[in-house]
């Protein structure tokens, strides 16, 4: 099921009530309903394939019980890779088992030496990589002491499947989540109000924004070769904003939903747009999947690295974002984007400034300072050119892409209306940069224009939804 | 809970009424679509050409030959509509009772004689064919008992108006399709302006783009469904087909009739049903008419499952033509 | 040496690394009270923290550190 499908509007309502009437005070019952709740969510796109999370909730539940009553250190450690090293073979066949195996046939043909196509047709499931590191951050944190394991399966698995973040996050850490399972929620007027609001704000980024830039974004990649350059810078701007609102907009909708239901999901998004560095560009954008490689693969890289000092770090930073690069997907086009985001980081490492606290930027002002602007503008245009890597199909189309745009600059510009989309995203994220939680745009003014606003919203939304609905981006992951 | 679910509600309420009242003022051309531009494209030509001074070719047809007649070479207006059929093509005939007609070109695809697909979703709806006309052809199919212009597509709409016999009821519900199309109001006005510069450049030919192959199996699993049983012409068709034969005659116009190309993925499955389809077709036809028989063509000269491309359309038009002359002037 | 002293001389170690020397640090001081102090620089901190008083770290151990308290604790234990 998707967000902004209109089974999902008939589905929300059915468990709200549920929920909060039928099962209101027994928390138990109500974890329970949203246990079948997010399997029935899951199972919508494809039943087969609960089989994977319930498997994974088994596993992680089991061996989390295991460290936890393990005092040897040496047992512990063997369970913990034991742990680890079945979630990421079900996420390597799954999701890599073709790419190994073309790469392979590739490299043995490239000298000249054939070998039998043994790639599989296997069906991506859905959202593996996000249940995945949801579940393996439960093992990493019991082993490293920072969670007791915990004795309720129900919980546990509500947790893992919990259906607002399923399948494209937030990547919730068991610290964080888990204590608001196991206690009984309230609801809360201001709460509900809120949430509903973002959901509304985040439908608005996805349907309207990422779903009509994306009819240029596909328009223009998949014709690169007959587009001039000033065509293609626009169509590579365009998929920067497509692909932050998609996902920026999953993310609102999944937290502004787990509101409803009294729970608080961690923030995925602080404006990465409006970044003024590399270091904070990367604090603010899938907060959720870089806090977790921070914790989980950079940190323990960087202290076993930390003999060599910045080298150590920088070697840290780049092994860290090749396998972000990795996570996003099989291809070589995703290292390349991984690896070049890394190196990116590396003239910080140098000068010693590694990061600066994401403030929100220009504070109280309503403009940027031209060195902030110049900033922001240059850190957006790095980000782009390195997106191009993220949506192009292979490395050769990224590389005629690049090609093109460099040799093609007389042509006439197309599909420059969608410059609107982008222009009017800018505006209403610059306005709510001071909360990402509570756009501001929904939050401001006299009672009447917020009714005003909440109500356009809505109805730009319902006419862009008729339009049939998009995948999101992040399915794919 | 309840302050939340008032406010919830309450805005509900209003975008329910939003939508109703929008529904009430809002022009059809704004949800109807692509479609719906054609055919206004269409009939606003049929009332231009009142002042033609000089007969006119004209081509009349289903969607096979709006697509893939590139009538320009013909030197006629290409007046196919997608979905039509004759008992259409009839009314069309005799709205032009005063248009000077010198060559007709007639195409129908077989599978257009024994069903209707958009009487009416299209006809009925869009309102460029008047009531008492719809109705005739409603009671016609009644009287001779023909269920396919009895079945409607909106079938679970009627029952719904059974169940809210309220005028008011049944007309939001009639909107519902027009909701499900609200976002058509983009297409209505890009196929609006391209039909219109069709009329300037190809005579209202639609010139689908050249591109890949389209895959065997969708053509061939559409096709194995429509022949189910072999040909056998509804009623309705027959009648009116009859009916157009007639007009044709009275007029004296010249009349050829085109079978457009097939796709040759879907020969094998019932050859019999073209060859049925033909043997039904050509004696009904004034003697002499200029036949052009079926024919099939490799899959990767159409667009889609049944509709040619450009390059193949042009090629068609310009074979046509030629054939025409051929079979004319010997 | 007491808690003071290492509370003192890490203090001067946290506002060279950090190079901010309004940096005060008490025991319960934990990476959001000190601004600039995140992972990355985190593992420059315990570089120089293990140089000035000449002594090495598990890994484990250094990733356990909640707060200041707990790195003294670390610090007194070898």
């Amino acid at each position: 099921m998707v967000f902004t499908s209109f089974v999902f509007f008939i589905f929300l309502p059915i468990v709200f009530v549920l929920y909060w009437f039928v099962f209101q005070g027994r928390l138990r019952a109500q974890n329970l309903l949203l246990l079948v709740a997010s399997y029935f969510f899951y199972g919508w796109w494809d039943w087969r394939f609960l089989s994977l999370v319930a498997f994974s909730t088994v596993l992680d539940y089991t061996m989390g019980r295991l460290i936890g009553g393990q005092e040897d250190e040496r047992k512990r450690t063997w369970l913990l890779w034991t742990s680890l090293g079945i979630n990421l073979s079900f996420l390597g066949f799954f999701k890599y088992y073709n790419f190994f195996v073309s790469s392979w046939v590739e490299a043995w043909a490239s000298v000249g030496i054939g070998m039998p196509d043994m790639t599989l047709k296997i069906i991506l499931p859905l959202g593996i990589s996000f249940y995945t590191f949801q579940s393996m951050s439960y093992s990493l944190d019991v082993y490293k002491g920072r969670l007791e394991p915990i004795r309720d399966f129900l919980s546990f698995a509500t947790f893992v499947s919990f259906f607002p973040q399923l399948v494209a996050g937030p990547i919730e850490r068991a610290v964080h989540f888990l204590p608001q399972v196991t206690k009984p929620r309230k609801f809360e007027y201001q709460n509900g109000v809120d949430g509903v609001r973002l959901m509304l704000w985040g439908m608005f980024k996805k349907v309207v924004i990422a779903d009509n830039l994306a009819l240029y974004v596909d328009d223009i990649f998949k014709n690169y070769a007959q587009m001039s350059t000033g065509t293609l810078i626009l169509g590579a701007v365009y998929f920067t904003v497509q692909v932050y609102c998609d996902f920026s907009g999953y993310s609102d909708i999944a937290i502004g939903v787990a509101r409803l239901f009294g729970f608080d999901l961690m923030s995925n998004f602080r404006f990465p747009l409006f970044a003024r560095s590399i270091p904070e560009f990367w604090s603010r954008w899938h907060i959720s999947l870089t806090t977790w490689l921070n914790d989980y693969l950079f940190t323990p890289v960087s202290l076993s690295l930390r003999h060599m000092r910045k080298y150590g770090i920088g070697l840290a930073i780049v092994i860290t974002f090749l396998v972000s690069g990795f996570w996003h997907g099989a291809k070589w086009t995703f290292v390349v984007w991984g690896l070049v985001n890394g190196l990116l980081f590396i003239p910080y490492v140098i000068k010693g400034r590694l990061m600066q606290r994401a403030e929100v930027v220009a504070k109280g002002r309503w403009f940027p300072s031209l060195r902030e602007a110049l900033q922001i503008l240059l850190v957006f245009t790095l980000w782009t050119l390195t997106l191009i890597f993220f949506r192009a199909d292979s490395m050769g189309m990224a590389l005629g892409y690049f090609k093109t745009m460099a040799t093609q600059p007389t042509g006439s510009v197309m599909f420059k209306t969608g410059v609107v989309y982008v222009a009017l995203l800018m505006v209403l994220d610059w306005v709510n940069r001071e909360d990402e939680r509570n756009p501001k745009v929904l939050h401001m003014g006299p009672r009447g224009l917020r009714l005003a606003v909440e109500l356009v919203l809505a109805i730009i939304i319902f006419f862009n939804m008729l339009n049939g609905y998009k995948e999101f981006v992040y399915f794919d992951f | 809970m309840d302050r939340f679910l008032r406010k919830i509600g309450l805005r509900l309420l209003i975008l329910a009424v939003i939508w109703v009242a929008f529904t009430q003022i809002m022009p059809k051309r704004l949800y109807l679509g692509a479609e719906y531009a054609r055919w206004e494209t269409v009939f606003e030509k049929i009332s231009t050409l009142r002042a033609a001074k000089q007969p006119v070719n004209l081509v009349l047809g289903d969607s096979r030959p709006e697509m893939g007649l590139a009538s320009e070479h013909l030197n006629a207006y290409n007046l196919a509509l997608g979905g039509t059929s004759p008992v259409e093509g009839y009314y069309m005939l005799r709205q032009m009772q005063d248009i000077p007609i010198d060559t007709l070109y007639l195409s129908y695809s077989p599978f257009h004689f024994h069903s209707q697909d958009c009487f009416h979703t299209r006809a009925e709806y869009f309102g460029f064919i008047p009531a008492d006309y719809i109705a005739e052809v409603l009671a016609l199919s009644r009287n001779i008992g023909d269920t396919a212009y009895q079945w409607n597509n909106w079938v679970w709409l009627d029952d719904l108006d059974k169940n809210f016999p309220s005028p008011w009821v049944q007309r939001q519900l009639r909107y519902l399709p027009a909701l499900r199309g609200l976002d058509n109001y983009r297409w209505y006005f890009q196929e609006r302006a391209a039909s219109q510069a069709r009329m300037e450049t190809h005579q209202l030919s639609y010139l689908f783009a050249s591109d890949i192959c389209p895959s065997d199996t969708s053509v061939q699993e559409y096709y194995l469904e429509r022949n189910a049983g072999g040909f056998f012409p509804n009623g309705v068709n027959a009648h009116y087909f009859t009916e157009l034969l007639k007009e044709v005659g009275r007029r004296q116009i010249h009349l050829v009739w085109i079978n457009m190309p097939l796709n040759k993925a879907i020969r094998q499955p019932s050859q019999h049903y073209y060859a049925d389809f033909e043997a039904w077709l050509r004696p009904q036809l004034p003697p002499m008419t200029p036949y052009f028989p079926l024919s099939f063509q490799d899959a990767c000269d159409f667009k889609d499952f049944s509709h040619l491309d450009e390059e193949a359309a042009n090629i068609f038009g310009r074979r046509t033509i030629a054939w025409q002359h051929g079979v004319l002037f010997p | 040496m007491s808690n003071e002293e290492f509370l003192a001389k890490l203090q001067v170690v946290f506002r060279q690394v950090l190079s901010d020397n309004s940096i005060v640090l008490t025991e319960n001081t934990t990476a959001k009270d000190v601004a600039g102090w995140d992972s990355l620089s985190h593992v420059m901190l315990v570089v120089e923290i293990e140089t000035a008083f000449k002594k090495r770290f598990k890994a484990r151990e250094i990733q356990n550190w909640q707060r200041v308290g707990d790195m003294i604790t670390s610090l007194q234990n070898g």
